[in-house]
């Protein structure tokens, strides 16, 4: 039986960047839907290509070098997380550890949704992350804008403090999915696999938390 | 604007055109003091800064401004900055991170783009006279704007893929080093960015391209 290739993989194929282009390129020869797809794909490639640019004012360059000697803005001592945010992710926190932890054995809806976070617990986080944060090597390409003296600077953080770094909707989505046993989480337990994901979402959030206060402060 | 550096070549001092300097010899002279290279680089990039920035943001004021903003940083960090990395790949990283910041701020104060996807918006529009034919140019221009504000609708980490893609013509390697995620996570979101994009036209009343 033939493998179906995804719409992904036409797309990528129509970028060139395809893992298996001849495979796609006889899929869509073969296949009148994966050809009507690509189809369309190109047409609105092409569109896309083919928008207008942008006019720049003129003096762009100018204004630039120009602009190079106004003073510097007064850098951030400490990074804050918004408390808030981290009030959230530490009530979720708790339960996604808990997941997190847990391999074989289904966590209770009841850690999941409701978790209440003490004052003093809120404060430890925010705590452990401005003392991670202050002694990370990273720390400092980061809050520059995250592309100096290494190509991709990488912070490591525990994963407690990459749930407070992730955005609480984003979280409270995610654990909401688990609550209601979607089927897309395979019930409330992760496997390996999903569970590499959750992480490395969770770094990709962080990161993007990290780079954007910086930014933000700078 | 054409300039001139000095350049040791093998001990001996020689004078290049500055267009014709590679980005990190560029920066290098830069680090020396030479606005000269400095603007060259400036020149080099501004435009699809610019543009990348203008399809994130929408407002060209602002895209300039953030782009801007983008180049002054750069020339800030100069001393740190290292060729292991492509420059553009720099630079369109740091652009990417201001956009977002700005979009995401933008939201917390109530700003930020609207399109109207409902169906009362389009009954504004005249309905096309099929006994009319528009011409060819004004076809392409409502796709344009159909395709405009359906791009606008994409969330911003579906945007930036897919602007980088194809209107800036970044390769996924490279896209994968401005936006900080892998190559397979490059490639399904721009998949899903075309998708929701042709969704999008669809809904705001398109029929084929």
């Amino acid at each position: 039986m033939k493998k179906r290739i995804s719409k992904a993989e036409v797309s990528a194929y129509l970028d060139g960047e395809a893992k298996n282009p001849a495979v796609v390129r006889q899929q869509i020869e073969d296949s009148h839907e994966a050809a009507r797809h690509y189809a369309e794909l190109s047409k609105l490639s092409e569109r896309l290509k083919a928008l207008p640019e942008p006019e720049l004012r003129p003096g762009f360059a100018g204004r630039v070098v120009a602009s190079l000697n106004d003073p510097l803005p007064a850098p951030a001592n400490r990074w804050r997380v918004p408390s808030a945010m981290a009030a959230a992710a530490a009530a979720i926190l708790l339960g996604v550890a808990a997941l997190i932890g847990v391999n074989d054995s289904a966590p209770s809806t009841e850690t999941l949704q409701t978790a209440s976070v003490a004052l003093s617990e809120e404060a430890a986080i925010l705590a452990d992350l401005e003392r991670h944060i202050a002694t990370s090597p990273e720390s400092d390409a980061l809050l520059s804008g995250g592309f100096f003296a290494e190509p991709e600077p990488v912070v490591e953080l525990p994963e407690d403090l990459l749930v407070a770094l992730a955005p609480s909707d984003w979280l409270e989505t995610f654990t909401a999915s688990i609550a209601t046993h979607d089927h897309r989480i395979e019930a409330t337990t992760l496997n390996d696999a999903e569970r590499d994901i959750f992480v490395q979402l969770l770094e990709e959030h962080a990161v993007e938390a990290l780079q954007g206060q910086a930014a933000h402060e700078g | 604007m054409l300039g001139f550096i000095l350049v040791n070549d093998m001990g001996r001092p020689r004078l290049e055109k500055v267009s014709e300097q590679s980005d990190w010899d560029l920066v290098a002279s830069a680090r020396d003091g030479d606005m000269a290279a400095f603007a060259e680089l400036v020149k080099r990039y501004e435009r699809p800064v610019v543009h990348f920035c203008q399809r994130m943001v929408r407002s060209r004021e602002d895209a300039e401004d953030l782009a801007q903003e983008s180049f002054v940083r750069v020339f800030r960090y100069l001393e740190r900055l290292t060729p292991a990395a492509k420059f553009s790949t720099l630079l369109f990283g740091i652009a990417r991170n201001l956009a977002l910041n700005f979009i995401r701020d933008s939201g917390r104060r109530g700003r930020g783009v609207t399109y109207s996807l409902t169906d009362e918006d389009q009954s504004e529009k005249p309905l096309e006279d099929e006994s009319r034919r528009p011409d060819r140019e004004a076809r392409l221009h409502e796709i344009d704007e159909r395709i405009e504000a359906g791009l606008a609708l994409l969330s911003p980490k579906h945007r930036e893929v897919l602007v980088l893609r194809e209107l800036n013509g970044l390769d996924y390697n490279s896209i994968a080093e401005i936006v900080k995620c892998r190559k397979g996570t490059v490639k399904s979101r721009i998949a899903r960015a075309r998708e929701q994009l042709r969704i999008h036209m669809e809904r705001l009343g398109g029929e084929e391209l």
